[in-house]
């Protein structure tokens, strides 16, 4: 599963205007894929750490979050949990267009959807229309 | 962080571990850290009072208060403080609860002396974090001025060092009455009212040195009350901010000038929209930048709400620690039957929870931005 999924990650977050993306696993294992120099991977692997506990604490809360988007002046940082309680994170400009938010909104309900007991690769329309990465 | 040696409480009530720890901690420092430690949390308060503590590392499993009770007491009394758990029990409930009652991080205790490197090496970065734009400063449950009443109150003497990125002040106390304060070239009462205006930052209380000059002779009660004026006057009204056209932001800005009694010259919301924002509204609450509850619109439990935000204030600086993402501006929070905004600005923090029935979407949905996606999901 863990290979699908960072496969799946690693060709579809190639969006423009992406500067990194990742995920975490409940074993506290990540995967990062940078796409921009100032996201180098290794300042990456505990931010989705940090991601996993930030879900985690909006659970506590109980405040239920199916997407959430971190703005910042400079990037936003979109994210979303599985039911299995695997994350993602995805960095971007902040002045991305906004087609690029749309596609990164639909990527993430994709990683939703993707089965838990998934081993081929994915297929999503969206790389195709997002283009390359930055 | 830099120059001076940190000092680090470690609370277990294993007396074994502690050796152990007191001692791989000192290795790995190499003077770089004092490392104290105590047995149980009453010991860890005793210590917290006479000590200004760079981090406290806590078990989860300790006889009479247990770790997240103590991460709760910590919470309320010393805001600023880095909290980190180190447990053998490393189980998805106690991380949760014990994030969620302000630990920076949750901890397994290791094994084998490699981990013990690592967690000294984690301990370390934390250390020496510092968020500079003072989201961590944004909210406290205890406010410079509460600070001051209590020094005041208890007849104490002691230095209060205030600090945000754009200035540095002392505030004096000398048995219960502020005597000297100073801030770059200002001193005495200017000083005082400047720091006292400081939006953010941290504060900490250090032991009383005499100070070279007397320049202040007034009450600390009259200090407070002109204070709280000169701060009233500097701080309305803020100029508007019209771009983007976010209902929530106006909302947010109505909120603000109606709580401060100010009048905008014209009408920032129209009836209308703000009826019909005002009808998906469930629930609103801003909060000062010293964590008070400015304005509460059906909150039901203010307590966890302004817990909410802090938790959500802290991780928005370290999510992004180390990155050039810039300064934070607002979280939302998308959830099946509705959508939830934390914003920080202009030293306040909003909290709105929005209901997505057809109706109030559509009130929420601003012409042509993509943020109508974010409603319509």
């Amino acid at each position: 599963m863990k290979q699908v999924l960072n496969r799946w990650i690693a060709n579809h977050a190639r969006v423009p205007g992406v500067l990194a993306c990742g995920l975490h696993y409940p074993d506290r294992t990540v995967f990062s894929q940078s796409m921009n120099v100032a996201y180098p991977p290794i300042v990456l692997d505990p931010v989705w750490r940090c991601l996993a506990d930030t879900f985690s604490v909006f659970h506590h809360h109980r405040i239920p979050s199916e997407f959430v988007r971190w703005q910042y002046q400079d990037a936003h940082l979109y994210a979303a949990i599985r039911s299995d309680n695997i994350c993602c994170g995805i960095f971007v400009v902040q002045d991305a267009d906004t087609s690029v938010h749309a596609t990164l909104r639909r990527l993430l309900r994709e990683f939703k959807a993707i089965p838990a007991t998934s081993s081929a690769p994915v297929q999503s329309g969206l790389a195709a229309s997002a283009g390359g990465g930055r | 962080m830099t120059g001076r040696v940190a000092k680090v409480l470690f609370v277990d009530d294993d007396p074994m571990l502690l050796d152990l720890v007191r001692q791989l901690m000192a290795g790995f420092a190499q003077g770089t850290w004092e490392v104290l430690t105590a047995r149980d949390s009453a010991s860890a308060l005793k210590l917290l009072q006479g000590n200004v503590i760079d981090l406290i590392v806590i078990d989860v499993h300790m006889p009479v208060v247990d770790g997240p009770q103590l991460l709760k007491l910590l919470q309320r009394k010393y805001p600023q403080l880095l909290k980190v758990v180190l447990t053998g029990d490393a189980t998805g409930a106690y991380r949760s609860e014990c994030l969620a009652n302000g630990a920076e991080l949750f901890l397994e205790k290791p094994r084998q002396r490699e981990g013990w490197q690592v967690i000294y090496s984690t301990l370390v970065e934390l250390v020496k974090f510092k968020p500079e734009s003072g989201f961590r400063g944004v909210l406290r449950r205890v406010g410079l001025q509460e600070v001051l009443q209590l020094e005041c109150l208890a007849r104490n003497s002691s230095i209060l060092d205030v600090s945000t990125p754009h200035a540095k002040g002392q505030v004096f106390i000398q048995d219960g009455e502020v005597i000297h304060a100073v801030c770059g070239s200002k001193a005495g009462e200017t000083a005082f009212y400047f720091l006292f205006g400081l939006k953010g930052g941290d504060f900490s209380l250090h032991p009383f040195i005499p100070p070279g000059e007397k320049t202040i002779d007034k009450s600390w009660e009259s200090l407070l009350m002109e204070a709280a004026q000169v701060c009233d006057e500097a701080h309305e009204p803020d100029p508007p901010v019209p771009d983007p056209p976010d209902e929530l932001e106006r909302e947010f800005e109505t909120a603000l000038l109606s709580k401060s009694s100010v009048t905008p010259s014209e009408p920032k919301v129209q009836a209308p929209q703000a009826a019909a924002f005002r009808k998906a509204v469930d629930e609103m609450l801003i909060c000062s930048s010293q964590g008070e509850v400015v304005y509460d619109w059906q909150c039901k439990n203010v307590d966890s709400r302004v817990a909410f935000l802090e938790c959500v204030s802290a991780k928005s600086a370290q999510l992004v620690h180390r990155l050039p993402a810039g300064s934070f501006e607002r979280v939302d929070i998308e959830q099946s039957d509705g959508r939830l905004v934390v914003q920080i600005k202009s030293g306040h923090t909003l909290f709105v929870r929005t209901r997505l029935e057809a109706q109030a979407a559509e009130a929420l949905r601003p012409e042509g931005k993509e943020e109508a996606a974010v409603a319509g999901a």
